[in-house]
């Protein structure tokens, strides 16, 4: 009831055509669903490295400046060399609504950086942030088949580093960087 | 540096400035739970006396000049110091010696420092501070932050200087004496118009050494033939030990007069270097140059993306610290064409961990693909820091905004992704939109001509249109 006469007064701005700019009290809010779709628990294990995210959509999540629509997510990895696991994480808390090692709502179409020469017109991708933590980054998330036709992600995971520092004094990430294809789990 | 010695060079500070007012205190004060006991001295005390190896450090000063006695007279760096006004600081196994100076046609606030090695001899340190020593008696305490302290070792024997620069020192005010027990001795009978407060350093957040090579070197070959009379008549013959000249930049400088320093005055190197970086634009990933300044000639290092994680980044990281005064980077073919948010916060980055001399030519070059035509086929887009107080709150700000709880480098990506979905719709407007965002954020954003050689400011008019004004 409250929120229904706050936003009677504040703009509801649709996800995909969010310019990305604050507007207090505004909501930005996934009118057309996109980010349902994404929704899951994905899997990919080849070659001894297991990695496994769990995504969920949360509405109406407060960010001190307004409100909107997010995916959270947890993830675990695991290699010769690190085993991480963060799924306990995933209890939501709406006090700390991206107090996440995944979130956002970044949508992404063909032509946004970075560009999908394969994707279809009107396709979507989601871009989120990733924190593995060692490496902050991205998780870039375009919905593709498995060669077997099971749903799956196509997953580029991108590291950032501080625009100020030496390479040598960065920490190695838990999740290197690069592709990965994310079977989606019943 | 350990904590605890950061304390007591914090502490040397406020004493220093204590001993140039003429104001000593006999008291013990507690700070942070460190003991600093604080006392008067003079060299012609039964105390000073007995100080043989500072003695004899003292004495490295005034056998430099012809005269000795009080004031004492340094041809070094043509300074007085009074060796009988000190203030003698002992915290733990810490020990030193501050005395009031003057240099030579120099209203600067100086002192000299002398500090007890642990085989107990001693160094000498000149303390300079950004402010006369007639302003400084007028200075409010809470104003003691925004001075810049700046210490040179002085050496006899090589010519060498050494020079340990400490930033952004922390002051806390805090409220009357304290004796041996941690008792406050200031009770409102002492004090009937109110217990004094002073302020007080509780640590330094940086640290910096330098060291100049080499030798040589000018000195006044004038020193004073009175030294009753700093300041007065000189007469001819000195030793000559001076090192060399500290590089001091100009700080009266514009951003446009920095600017055109920065590109060579007609020599092309950063010039140069900006156009190899133009190719980049056209690359799936950046490329970087670092600019720094070691006291003596320019150096620049050209950056690859980390190399041990290149499959899975795209973007350079530029060093900072006391030499960088600067860098540019090619945003790569896909990257937005003006400036990022991580571009701004690398500037104030630098501008923070620079070195005194380098600090106010804080600059970054960003070159970038025109994205709306293709002649030229890049820009060349500047950033300089022309308020870092209103920097520092804007950056803090925007940080600010998302919850505690996010990491700060999360909070960048956020602030990062957003800026792309305003700026990516419309490249056209991508300038005007960057402006809309930052022209109120503590620096100026510059764009350079094709041939580098001209550069103009670009910030919105009253109607919100971009407007720019040339550098003369």
């Amino acid at each position: 009831m409250i929120s229904g006469r706050m936003f009677a007064q504040s703009p509801i701005i649709p996800l995909e055509l969010w310019n990305g700019r604050s507007i207090p009290g505004s909501y930005v809010k996934d009118v057309n669903n996109l980010l349902d779709t994404f929704e899951g628990t994905y899997l990919y294990q080849n070659n001894g490295v297991l990695f496994k995210i769990v995504l969920e959509k949360k509405e109406m999540t407060y960010n001190q400046q307004f409100y909107e629509d997010v995916i959270i997510g947890e993830f675990e990895y695991e290699d010769v060399h690190n085993i991480v696991n963060t799924l306990s994480e995933l209890t939501y808390d709406p006090a700390a609504p991206l107090a996440h090692h995944l979130f956002g709502h970044f949508i992404r179409g063909k032509n946004l950086y970075p560009k999908c020469e394969d994707c279809a017109d009107d396709e979507k991708r989601l871009l989120l942030i990733f924190n593995d933590t060692q490496v902050g980054g991205r998780l870039l998330l375009r919905k593709v088949f498995a060669p077997d036709g099971s749903a799956a992600l196509e997953a580029k995971r991108t590291l950032q580093y501080p625009m100020a520092g030496k390479p040598e004094d960065f920490p190695e990430p838990i999740v290197p960087g690069g592709t990965y294809l994310m079977i989606k789990q019943p | 540096m350990g904590k605890q010695i950061q304390c007591v060079f914090g502490l040397i500070f406020l004493l220093v400035l204590m001993s140039c007012e003429n104001d000593l205190y006999n008291d013990t004060f507690r700070q942070k739970g460190l003991k600093i006991k604080l006392s008067a001295y003079s060299a012609k005390s039964a105390d000073g006396l007995r100080n043989t190896n500072l003695n004899a450090e003292m004495a490295k000063l005034r056998d430099k000049g012809r005269l000795a006695g009080r004031p004492v007279y340094d041809s070094v760096y043509n300074i007085w110091f009074d060796d009988e006004n000190g203030v003698k600081i002992e915290a733990g196994d810490y020990k030193s010696f501050t005395f009031p100076a003057k240099k030579e046609d120099s209203e600067q606030l100086i002192n000299i420092l002398f500090k007890e090695l642990a085989n107990g001899e001693y160094e000498t340190m000149l303390v300079k501070y950004n402010i006369s020593a007639e302003e400084f008696k007028t200075l409010p305490k809470e104003n003691y932050p925004t001075l810049e302290p700046e210490f040179k070792r002085v050496l006899y024997n090589d010519g060498y200087l050494t020079i340990e620069h400490f930033c952004e020192p922390t002051w806390q005010e805090q409220e009357g004496f304290y004796d041996d027990e941690g008792s406050n001795v200031g009770d409102e009978d002492q004090y009937p118009d109110g217990v004094p407060t002073q302020m007080v350093f509780i640590g330094l957040s940086c640290y910096y050494v330098y060291t100049f090579a080499g030798g040589g070197g000018n000195s006044n070959p004038n020193p004073p033939d009175n030294s009753e009379n700093p300041g007065g008549n000189f007469g001819p013959g000195s030793p000559n030990v001076i090192t060399t000249p500290l590089p001091e930049f100009e700080t009266d400088l514009t951003p446009c007069e920095i600017l055109k320093k920065t590109l060579g005055n007609g020599q092309p190197s950063v010039r140069d270097k900006l156009i190899s970086l133009r190719p980049h634009t056209e690359n799936d990933k950046e490329f970087g140059i670092s600019f720094s300044f070691d006291g003596n000639s320019d150096h620049y290092e050209n950056l690859d993306v980390a190399p041990k994680t290149s499959d899975g980044t795209n973007n350079v990281s530029l060093p900072t610290g006391e030499y960088f005064y600067g860098g540019a980077h090619a945003h790569h073919k896909d990257g937005i064409s003006v400036p990022s948010f991580r571009d701004i916060l690398w500037l104030y980055q630098c501008r923070e961990a620079s070195i005194t001399y380098n600090r106010k030519k804080a600059v970054l070059f960003t070159v970038t693909k025109n994205m709306i035509s293709s002649s030229p086929a890049t820009i060349t887009y500047v950033m300089m820091v022309e308020d870092y107080s209103e920097l520092e709150d804007f950056l803090q700000d925007m940080l600010g905004d998302f919850s505690p709880e996010i990491p700060p480098n999360d909070k960048i990506e956020m602030i990062m992704e957003r800026d792309a979905n305003d700026y990516l719709d419309d490249y056209a407007t991508m300038e005007e939109k960057f402006l809309q965002k930052y022209s109120e954020a503590g620096f100026g954003l510059y764009k350079m001509n094709d041939s580098l050689t001209a550069a103009e400011r670009i910030s919105l008019d009253v109607t919100g249109n971009v407007s720019s004004t040339p550098c003369p």
